[in-house]
């Protein structure tokens, strides 16, 4: 509950809505859980969920890193 | 569920004499109310939790904290301590109760300590053991205690009470509340709001993502190169933005450092707020003090030279009182006078008399010529006694003139009083001679002169309790931290908050011109971020730029709803800092005003009072102050869930409040606290009849008010004899 708002409050910024296309109604139903329907939402699931986890930066960027195929 | 005391009760500690059975207090959900006055036992029952809590009590002479194993000796009761023989041993403690929802909890905190030699108050004649503490728990339903034994459950139980982290806003002393909010420190109200919003999870995620753009930027930079021949307009603009990164980071450290200095110098300056306010009424009273000084030199030395010109008049010899009350004197004088100089001639006449009477007699024969017809015989040198010449030169003529000198030829006249007391009487009199015509003067005289003392008198008594009352006026002002006296002091103070105040305008510019230049430099950066991306080659994997560009648009994005979390939490409070803040001046009149959260250039927190002509309200007085901090302490906790679940425990929380502020607070904080137990003195009044103020009285009477106890003691006692007695009144 806690993270889904959290990644709802950092996606609200205007300048990242209108970037990557989220729409209010999309953003309202946002969560840190798969499946995830745009990269960005993915990016930051990850790393809020995998802080909650405990990991360390460098072990989440390896995550992120998987991700983007790099 | 909320934690609710039910009851404490002490054993031998401080003045609470006796068992716990014996001072026992019982509380109820609601406001609770302990009146004492000072001495009466208030900190002693605010040390019994810090004892709970912490293991320590206040000492009262320095205010600090102490262990309870170093200061025992100061905690067991005087009494108690006098009545335990050389050898024995007497228990202090405490036992506290309280409630959740389910289950009830007893708590008991105590010690031992062995007398093993004479001197009570000696810390080395007791040998202290602190005794295990006991924690029982039972049900509501089915109420019998049993001992809990696990320690770390015993902790638990404790920290149930008041969660560690809310008792700075549910357990202090009246001058905490300053302490609990300190707006000029950006901590203070970061603190309050991390106490209540989930932002240090906005502050760790801003790192990392951080970290990850900065590893995204060094990865697509690696494969930039790999992938590319050699460009120099790109190598040009990765160098640029180097450069600028490097000057971002410069400026922000200088940022930092100045918002240091900016928040410095606004501690310094909130630091010597109440003090400057104060250093400038201390000097304004030292002035005067000064002025009534010597003005009550100049009084007493006119005064005592007034008395000593008084006395000295007394031993000059013409000081006309001296002869006050001699009235009646003259005539009694003058007929005395009279009669003994009456007595005296009749006295010398007749002893002379009788031992030579012809020395006073002249005793001639019949047919003797009288003294005229003396005279005539010797101016014609012719006696007509016998009728023959008595020619000048004869012997005739000789007798003749003896016989008319003799009574004039005896000189040597004896004494006839023992002692001749004519010359004194006589000088009497003609001393006494110029007081004669003053006596009538001198009531009057009288009357001026004590007319003039009282007047100077009264000058000097005006002027002592003037200068009492300024001085008294000067101690109550007091210069937290200084203890030195004079003028000097107080303009150190009010030199050094101007200073403060210099400095922070001078950090604001400061701070203002560089966030001027960090954002040129960002947009600098921007740009030229915009330019590499044009000129990066298109072959690298789409994987490294879109990694890039999401963790670099999230930087951003994370610090912005970090900024908007924080803003919307201290405008949430705001709101709420404003709700509590009208219940409690609901009786003042200080209406129409708001209380503002405004941003320092720092970033800190400042609260305002604005009037309703959107005007700072400053310099109000300290209760008033203390009482926007505690609408600040309210707002903190009802913005953090809708019901709050620990007590309210606040020792003279109202020390500083005036009347109107004390009743609005009473009404205020059921808002907010389900139990509030307030340890105050301002309702005690000895010379009412109950012992109460009109308000005491008043609030007595209110629902929300569920118990009202009252301490006292008797202070005709010694010391050592001295114990609070309770007594519930409702």
């Amino acid at each position: 509950m806690e993270r889904n708002q959290i990644l709802r409050e950092i996606l609200s910024d205007p300048e990242l809505t209108e970037k990557y296309s989220i729409k209010k109604n999309e953003l309202d139903s946002l969560t840190t859980s798969p499946p995830y329907h745009k990269k960005i939402v993915e990016v930051l699931s990850v790393i809020i969920n995998e802080n909650d986890n405990h990991l360390n930066s460098s072990m989440i960027y390896k995550k992120l890193k998987k991700i983007h195929n790099i | 569920m909320a934690s609710i005391i039910n009851s404490i009760s002490f054993k031998n500690f401080f003045n609470y004499y006796g068992e716990y059975e014996d001072t026992r207090y019982d509380f109820l959900e609601g406001v609770n109310i302990v009146v004492a006055d000072n001495g009466a036992g208030k900190s002693k029952f605010f040390n019994a939790f810090l004892w709970l809590f912490y293991d320590q009590v206040l000492d009262s002479d320095d205010k600090k904290k102490k262990n309870v194993k170093d200061f025992a000796v100061k905690i067991i009761s005087d009494k108690a301590k006098n009545e335990t023989s050389i050898g024995d041993q007497v228990q202090t403690g405490i036992k506290i109760e309280y409630s959740t929802g389910r289950y009830k909890y007893q708590i008991t905190k105590s010690f031992t300590a062995t007398r093993i030699s004479e001197k009570i108050t000696d810390f080395d004649s007791w040998q202290i053991t602190i005794d295990d503490m006991e924690v029982d728990k039972t049900d509501h339903i089915l109420p019998k205690y049993k001992p809990v034994y696990d320690a770390e459950e015993k902790q638990k139980i404790i920290n149930q009470l008041i969660l560690p982290t809310l008792r700075q806003y549910s357990f202090f002393q009246g001058e905490e509340v300053d302490k609990m909010i300190d707006f000029s420190k950006k901590s203070s109200i970061e603190d309050a709001v991390r106490t209540l919003t989930n932002i240090s999870k906005y502050e760790d995620i801003a790192d990392i993502v951080e970290y990850i753009a900065e590893k995204a930027e060094k990865d697509l930079n690696k494969q930039t190169k790999s992938t590319s021949d050699h460009n120099d307009r790109l190598e040009t603009a990765l160098e640029t933005k180097k450069e600028l990164q490097e000057e971002l980071t410069q400026e922000t450290e200088k940022l930092s450092e100045f918002n240091a200095l900016y928040e410095a110098a606004e501690q310094e300056k909130n630091d010597l707020e109440q003090n400057f306010a104060n250093a400038e009424k201390r000097k304004e009273l030292d002035d005067k003090v000064s002025y009534k000084n010597r003005l009550l030199k100049q009084v007493k030395e006119d005064y005592d030279s007034f008395l000593d010109g008084i006395n000295n008049r007394f031993f000059d010899g013409n000081f006309s009182w001296i002869s006050f009350g001699f009235e009646d004197s003259i005539n009694d004088f003058k007929e005395k006078i009279q009669v003994f100089r009456q007595k005296r001639y009749e006295k010398k006449a007749l002893l002379n008399a009788a031992e030579n009477p012809n020395d006073y007699f002249t005793i001639l024969p019949s047919d003797s010529p009288d003294a005229v017809t003396l005279q005539q015989m010797i101016d014609s040198e012719h006696c007509y006694v016998c009728n023959r010449p008595a020619k000048k030169g004869t012997e005739e003529h000789n007798y003749l003139l003896k016989l008319k000198n003799r009574p004039h030829e005896n000189t040597n006249q004896k004494e006839f009083v023992k002692n001749n007391l004519e010359d004194f009487f006589g000088n009497l009199q003609l001393n006494a001679a110029p007081f004669l015509n003053k006596f009538d003067a001198i009531p009057t005289s009288v009357l001026r002169t004590r007319e003039k003392e009282l007047e100077l008198k009264q000058r000097l008594d005006k002027l002592s309790s003037e200068l009492k009352a300024l001085k008294s006026q000067r101690k109550d002002i007091l210069i937290a931290g200084t203890e030195s006296e004079g003028t000097d002091n107080a303009s150190t103070i009010i030199n050094q908050y101007k200073g403060s105040i210099r400095r922070m305008e001078n950090a604001s510019s400061r701070i203002e011109r560089l966030k001027d230049s960090i954002k040129d430099i960002k947009t600098k950066i921007v740009n030229t971020e915009k330019e590499i991306t044009n000129l990066r080659p298109k072959d690298i994997p789409e994987g490294y730029t879109v990694n890039y560009e999401i963790s670099k648009a999230l930087v951003d994005a994370t610090l912005k709803a970090k900024e908007r979390v924080f803003d919307k939490m201290v405008s949430l409070l705001e709101n709420h800092a404003n709700e509590h803040f009208q219940s409690l001046i609901k009786y003042n009149d200080i209406k129409g005003g708001v209380l503002r959260f405004e941003k320092s250039p720092s970033g800190g927190i400042s609260l305002d009072y604005i009037d309703d002509a959107g005007n700072e309200v400053s310099g109000a007085s300290e209760g008033f102050q203390r009482m926007k901090k505690f609408a600040v302490v309210m707002s903190i906790i009802s913005a953090n869930t809708s019901q709050y679940n620990y007590p309210l425990l606040a020792d003279a929380p109202l020390s500083a409040f005036g009347k109107a502020f004390n009743k609005g607070f009473f009404e205020a904080i059921p808002e907010v606290f389900p139990q509030s137990i307030i340890l105050v003195k301002d309702l005690y009044d000895k010379d009412s009849e109950d012992k109460l103020t009109d308000l005491g009285q008043d609030l007595m009477k209110n629902d929300f008010i569920k118990t009202f106890y009252l301490n006292e003691v008797d202070e005709e006692l010694s010391q050592i004899e001295r114990t609070t007695k309770l007594e519930r009144r409702k």
